[in-house]
């Protein structure tokens, strides 16, 4: 079932001659569970792209529609409720609270959304993701592995539609990358997840169920079939 | 207590605290201006209270009846949408933790049918496979019947009828193994092993087939890596990868394979310098029944990688693959350590 999808979505720059389109026309499905990467080099677009599907950013013209709702229909105040309900984001820089602890970290969105912990569901993500001994550790006090691994527990904390990851292997070493896409490809299917993960390394993108690319803001290949 | 119980009870509270409040000032200022003015303020709220636990019942009464439709339509799968479900309240939350709910079961229904579509397939990609070395046996057979075909023909097609059983067995046994990970009728019995361990075992059972090749098989084990793991089927796996990697690498040359560990996952890295995979071919290579562009030469029927991989996946972990034409090709698996 299609859980993403965006209609001749367009975001230009600029006026005229220098005009920029950094989107050009984009039409993307994603199903239910698929965990999608998104390459292209710097400069294609694929942020952009992401920033759009998360309803950070305003679209030239176009839709972007998250479980039948399109997204941009949503004044400022719906559209932050609807992103802490439906989307969990993971940032290349990981953007923790420094000053909250790994599980008041973890537990910030449901928090701020006045729910109730879901303990269970809870202790399963952090075994999951083996941050069992850390959670009384404030954010610098870990590695950068173990940061995007506290913040992939945060995104999955709210149970969110969607997970959007922009290069969540940015900053980390070839051998913490493994670790975290392993643990990412692993939550998904435990969890039943749609990702969707901006990268520009090959090797990581082959590892998704899907590789959609992007060249000057178009799609160049990575269509469902 | 029932609610309509307490309520009487309250509005009994009200009314007694009324008489005592009217009968005080009574008492006290003897003014009969007084009183009226406090009767009348003191029925004045009563009514008003009165009236609000009216207003709030019939309220009451909208919100259930909306919650029913909700749960009406969760019941039917259908997407409607009763409350806002982009307000900052909690029926807004209800609403859209309900409409998750009709997601997931959706979802679910799609796998299960996605499931038997797979189990279909399955089944007609195996007759499809069988179908080919059959009519050939048929083929020779009814060829070895003639009277008139010469003693040099008649050794010719034994030979081929041998190497279609051949196949054909393979073939079976391949499909065995698929069938028994595929249908869930094996679980993967994880214990504790040793990954070390597991990767000698396998690389034992490689060496008669490299050596033939005059091929060397390199192991560099780091410290021991325990792992929570099917012992055999694993073991099948990184075999079915390094015999590939035997089969597709030309004579006199070297296989290295080695562990590693991180932090949540152990590696075990199969590299050689064969014939690589095309980038174009990388994301098929593990697709069940496919085989690559250039390697018609050598047996097999395209399930060793498909194989490796699913039970790679069933353990939670996941294969890697790095590779250039004609320079070589690096296999990464991964498995969790925990």
């Amino acid at each position: 079932m299609c859980i993403l999808k965006t209609e001749k979505l367009k975001k230009y720059y600029g006026k005229e001659l220098n005009m920029v389109k950094a989107l050009d026309s984009v039409d993307i499905a994603i199903d239910e569970g698929e965990f999608v990467s998104i390459v292209g080099t710097s400069g294609s677009g694929k942020s952009t792209l992401l920033h759009m599907l998360g309803g950070l950013d305003q679209a030239t013209s176009g839709s972007v529609q998250v479980g039948n709702k399109d997204i941009f229909s949503m004044n400022d105040e719906e559209l932050t409720v609807f992103r802490r309900r439906n989307i969990g984001f993971i940032f290349q820089n990981y953007n923790l609270i420094p000053v909250l602890n790994v599980y008041e970290n973890i537990t910030l969105p449901i928090e701020l959304d006045g729910g109730v912990i879901d303990q269970s569901f809870l202790d399963n993500i952090i075994k999951t993701l083996g941050l069992e001994g850390k959670l009384n550790n404030m954010p610098n006090n870990l590695s950068g592995g173990q940061q995007q691994r506290v913040a992939i527990a945060r995104a999955l904390a709210t149970k969110p539609v969607i997970i959007l990851a922009d290069e969540p292997t940015g900053n980390l070493d070839s051998k913490t990358s493994m670790d975290v896409i392993g643990l990412l490809k692993m939550t998904s299917k435990k969890f039943n997840q749609t990702i969707v993960m901006i990268t520009h390394n090959e090797e990581i993108a082959q590892l998704a169920d899907r590789t959609i690319r992007i060249e000057d803001g178009k799609i160049v290949g990575g269509e469902r079939q | 207590m029932k609610m309509n119980a307490k309520i009487a009870m309250y509005f009994a509270s009200i009314f007694v605290c009324c008489i005592l409040l009217n009968s005080y000032i009574w008492f006290v200022y003897k003014d009969i201006a007084l009183l009226n003015a406090i009767t009348i303020f003191c029925t004045l709220i009563t009514s008003l209270s009165i009236l609000f636990i009216y207003v709030l019942k019939k309220h009451m009464g909208h919100i259930f009846n909306q919650l029913s439709q909700v749960i009406s339509s969760m019941i039917d799968m259908r997407e409607i949408e009763v409350f806002s479900i982009l307000n900052d309240d909690m029926l807004s939350k209800l609403q859209s933790q309900i409409i998750k709910l009709t997601n997931i079961l959706k979802a679910q229904n799609t796998r299960i049918k996605r499931d038997r579509d797979e189990i279909k397939s399955l089944i007609s990609d195996i007759s499809h496979q069988l179908k080919t070395p059959l009519s050939n046996l048929k083929l020779y057979y009814e060829l070895m019947q003639y009277p008139s075909i010469s003693k040099g023909e008649y050794t010719e097609f034994s030979m081929n009828i041998q190497s279609q059983i051949e196949k054909l067995s393979f073939l079976l046994e391949s499909m065995i193994k698929m069938s028994r990970l595929e249908g869930g009728i094996i679980q993967l019995i994880q214990n504790k092993a040793n990954l070390n361990d597991v990767c000698l075992t396998v690389i034992k059972q490689a060496y008669e087939k490299a050596r033939n090749k005059n091929i060397e098989i390199q192991f560099d084990s780091g410290e021991d890596i325990i792992l929570n793991i099917d012992k055999n089927w694993t073991a099948e796996a990184i075999f079915n990868i390094i015999d590939n990697a035997v089969k597709y690498t030309s004579n006199n040359s070297t296989i290295i394979v080695n562990t590693m560990k991180y932090e949540i996952f152990a590696r075990v890295d199969i590299t050689d310098n064969g014939i690589g995979i095309d980038e174009k071919e990388i994301n098929n290579v593990f697709k069940r029944f496919y085989r690559g562009e250039h390697t018609q030469g050598e047996d097999g029927v395209g399930l060793g990688l498909y194989l490796a991989r699913e039970i790679i996946t069933k353990q939670n972990g996941y294969i890697k693959v790095k590779s250039q034409m004609s320079q070589g090709s690096v296999f990464s698996l991964f498995l969790p350590l925990n």
